[in-house]
């Protein structure tokens, strides 16, 4: 899961959008018409209905079932995932504001570069970055065999807890670094003119500012991390996602899985609802600053300590990955393995995932349009159903499909259209945080004019709404794209008989330790997984999105 | 639809709107003569937006109803979506489409095919035809003002409402643009109600007047019947400037300060008596009875500041000739006089 560039950071309401009412508030104070509503709440339906199937089909459970919720050893998972959800948050957090900070504030050399390749291992499914952890280190890992000298294997939670940090402290970069750039930097500069040291300017003034950003990023690794399941598999440490795929797939009785799923997704729910209260009491401060913020000059050995940090974290979250995987590549082609690419998993991913995008665009417009333009109390319990359905691990939506459609969908079930179906629902969040962004910077009296000048509400969607959130869109659509591309559990339990992705080949043969026969379908993943990335960091850079 | 009987182009009956606990609009009443041009002045908050809204469609009423050109477009039963309203809107941020040419732009409205000819002939009436291939950023301020407009007049809309259409433009342009909009808009022979917090800009650029205070209108008239004869003392001050006296008002005269004279109400016992600035005419004389203290000259007139003999500071407007010297005394005339009930 991963969401856009600072949306959720964006999305309360600004001092500007208070000190404008007469756009802000007052437009569209018409409802909305029926079709509009019609399309988004369709849009939810491939989520909600088999999520209510499955609470439904929980509740109405076997006490069997009902005795592996109230086992000591669901108690333990609970505590477990809790601790390992915990202990991943706060690390990627810390990593995360500091090099936001150590990019942004100090003027350092390359610090473009050093963005972009802090940024990257965003793309690097966190299962990749777990194998590659796996075959690099240990006595008989890549380490070992190059220099004979063998580093202790790193698995379990130890493992996965630094897989983990380094697969999302990127949220909390790319969501803290945006907030960091719309800070005033008059204020630090009142709080050193009072005398303040650079270190408790940073720690009274900066960070309580930065405060919604954290929030935002956090939650998202947060999420992530609850519902992660290639990495914690690969690690062989015991998480949620993991006990559940084991209960489902080993056993014939499949309600224990679905009651644990239940349970998923309620700390899934927890943790959101935790997150909204935060940013409840939080102020925000997005005003765009008046000119640009001085960045400190630090010499000496503060200069090396910096570059140092950030070198270890490249070198960690994409230096390690992307050398291990080049280098098991080539011992494997060196030793004559064919390469054994399967074309049908490149076309699988890329299909799927085109599809998904193309349907989460399609999607997010009502949705945007209901939640940005009509801001009713139906609208804001619409954008909260987008995020919830989001928050909740992948693997127990799948689940739900697979018990609802099982019972209902008849020949629809695991067919390649309800997967697509399925990959946008749990993605639209991504598509709808980043259309509605660029929604809230096109003026309603636009909208306005149009129907002034004799147009209708769908014409003027189609020929002025649409037109100007493009990029918007475009950016939502290639965050699901990418997300797609990443997409495990889903993809395991949904896919039709003969689908394949590059994601599913990683990992089976991951798991069967073919280490150099999963580096080229990982190698490309990543390749094709830039393209969007790039499309991403590009709107990045631009200072007026 | 039903057809109201008189042929006014805009009537509003008995508005209500409210926003939360805020009532933006109160019982609110206004009638547009076709052809004419009315502008909503109101300071800030006083709900004239959210009329001008209401009647273009973008928000809808609580209670009331309003017809257009005689076509009931709202009331209990009917509510007609902006796009049937035939009203043409020119927002103060002027909401021109960044990813249209100006011909795109002013053609937008010509359904089903956008009339070449048309767009030529409101470009020509905006002065801009030659703009016709431009984008909207590449337009200075008052060029943008004129693309809106003629956007909005392209469809031959029965009426034009402008949200503060001005104020975005500075000082310079801004008187041009006023005479420019005001000669387009008779040229075109529209119906048109512009929202405005200026009163010079008000009383400058319409026929009628409409002033507003919280949610109501309290007195609709032309500019000089509204300068000289408002219907109370908060309408006499938004409008202008002037001096307020307590008075004692008797059947034909009224006695005040500046001393006693003629009134035609029926008022008696304590009024308040408003003089305008420029009503008010020191001349100087060694034994006036009050004293120049101040004076700012603007080149063409200049301000008076007369004490009187109870120590009351009044301003005076006069012409540039006279000339005062700070000390010199007066005697004071006055031309004419308002004079309203205490506590109206």
């Amino acid at each position: 899961m991963s969401l856009g560039v600072g949306q959720l950071g964006d999305r309360g309401v600004s001092p500007e959008a208070l000190r404008e009412p007469a756009i802000v508030a007052r437009s569209a104070q018409r409802r909305a018409p029926r079709w509009l509503w019609i399309a988004a709440a369709a849009v939810l339906v491939p989520a909600v209905v088999p999520l209510a199937f499955l609470g439904a089909r929980v509740l109405g459970a076997t006490d069997a079932a009902w005795q592996v919720l109230f086992s000591g050893r669901t108690f333990e998972l609970v505590l477990r995932s809790m601790a390992f959800t915990t202990a991943v948050t706060i690390s990627a957090a810390v990593i995360g504001v500091g090099a936001a900070w150590l990019t942004l504030r100090l003027d350092l050399a390359w610090r473009r570069t050093f963005t972009v390749l802090i940024a990257l291992p965003l793309v690097i499914p966190s299962y990749v970055l777990a194998l590659t952890f796996l075959s690099f280190f240990g006595p008989r890992g890549l380490f070992a065999d190059v220099t004979g000298f063998g580093l202790p294997s790193i698995t379990g939670f130890l493992g996965a807890w630094i897989v983990l940090t380094l697969s999302t402290y990127p949220y909390v970069f790319l969501i803290v670094r945006s907030a960091l750039r719309r800070l005033d930097p008059s204020l630090e500069e009142a709080a050193r003119g009072l005398g303040a040291s650079p270190w408790r300017t940073f720690r009274t003034i900066t960070l309580p500012q930065l405060r919604p950003a954290i929030a935002a990023g956090s939650l998202l690794v947060a999420l992530y991390t609850l519902s992660d399941f290639g990495a914690v598999s690969l690690m062989r440490f015991d998480a949620f996602t993991r006990v559940i795929y084991a209960q489902y797939a080993g056993r014939i009785d499949r309600t224990p899985a679905a009651v644990l799923a239940v349970v998923l997704i309620l700390i899934a729910l927890v943790v959101l609802w935790a997150e909204q209260r935060s940013r409840g009491r939080a102020q925000y401060f997005s005003r765009r600053p008046s000119r640009a913020l001085r960045r400190l000059v630090v010499t000496g050995r503060q200069r090396v300590a910096a570059y140092g940090a950030l070198v270890t974290i490249v070198l960690a979250g994409v230096g390690l990955p992307v050398a291990t995987l080049t280098a098991w590549l080539i011992r494997g082609l060196a030793r004559g393995d064919t390469i054994d690419m399967r074309w049908g998993a490149v076309t699988g991913s890329v299909t799927g995932s085109l599809a998904a995008a193309l349907i989460a665009m399609a999607a997010a417009v009502p949705v945007t349009i209901l939640t940005v333009r009509y801001r009713s109390r139906a609208a804001a319990w619409l954008d909260r159903s987008v995020y919830v359905v989001f928050s909740i691990p992948h693997i127990t939506v799948a689940l739900a499909v697979v018990f609802f459609g099982a019972q209902y969908l008849g020949p629809l079930y695991q067919s390649f259209t309800v997967l697509a179906i399925v990959y946008a629902t749990l993605f639209l969040a991504q598509a709808t945080g980043a259309a509605g962004a660029a929604l809230l910077q096109v003026n309603p009296h636009l909208e306005e004019a149009a129907r002034g000048l004799g147009r209708s509400e769908r014409s003027t969607i189609r020929e002025i709404t649409v037109p100007l959130m493009w990029r918007g869109l475009l950016t939502g659509g290639a965050l699901v794209f990418l997300t797609t591309m990443k997409e495990l559990p889903a993809t395991l339990l949904l896919r039709p008989t003969g689908f394949d992705t590059m994601a599913v080949r990683i990992w089976s043969t991951a798991n069967e330790f073919f280490y150099a026969r999963a580096a080229a379908p990982a190698l490309l993943l990543l390749a094709i997984s830039a393209i969007p990335m790039y499309l991403m960091l590009s709107r990045l850079r631009d200072p007026g999105t | 639809m039903t057809i109201t009987s008189d042929a006014a182009a805009i009537h509003c009956h008995q508005l209500v709107k409210r926003f939360g606990e805020n009532l933006a609009l109160d019982h609110f009443e206004l009638e547009v003569a076709p052809g004419q041009i009315l502008s909503l002045l109101g300071p800030s908050g006083c709900g004239k937006t959210t009329a001008l809204r209401i009647i273009a469609g973008f928000e809808d009423p609580d209670s009331g109803s309003l017809a257009i050109d005689g076509v009931t477009v709202v009331d209990p039963a009917v509510n007609l979506p902006p796009e049937r309203r035939r009203v043409g809107m020119v927002f103060q941020d002027y909401a021109l489409f960044p990813h249209m040419t100006v011909a795109g732009n002013v053609g937008f409205g010509l359904q089903p095919q956008p009339d070449a000819g048309r767009i030529a002939e409101v470009l020509e009436l905006v002065g801009l035809a030659t703009h016709s291939d431009r984008m909207p950023h590449e337009l200075s301020g008052g060029e943008q003002q004129r693309v809106a407009l003629a956007r909005a007049l392209a469809p031959r809309p029965a009426l034009i409402l402008l949200d503060e259409p001005f104020s975005n433009l500075d000082a310079g342009l801004r008187d041009r643009m006023r005479r420019d909009v005001r000669h387009i808009l008779k040229d075109a022979g529209t119906t048109a109600v512009f929202v405005t917090h200026d009163q010079e800009e008000a009383l400058a650029t319409s026929d009628v007047v409409a002033v507003m205070r919280e949610g109501r209108v309290l007195q609709t008239d032309t500019p000089q019947r509204l300068y000289r004869s408002p219907v109370d003392p908060w309408v006499a001050d938004f409008v202008g400037d002037g001096e307020f006296f307590d008075g004692t008002a008797d059947i034909g005269f009224v006695e005040t300060p500046l001393g006693t004279f003629p009134q035609t109400t029926t008022l008696r016992g304590a009024v308040t008596v408003m003089v305008r600035p420029e009503w008010i005419h020191p001349t100087r004389s060694g034994g006036g009875r009050a004293v120049v203290v101040d004076q700012e000259f603007y080149g063409h007139d200049q301000l008076i500041v007369l004490e009187l003999p109870d120590g009351r500071r009044v301003n005076s407007r006069v012409g540039a000739s006279p000339t005062f010297v700070i000390g010199d005394r007066a005697d004071v005339g006055i031309d004419e006089i308002v004079v309203f009930a205490k506590d109206a």
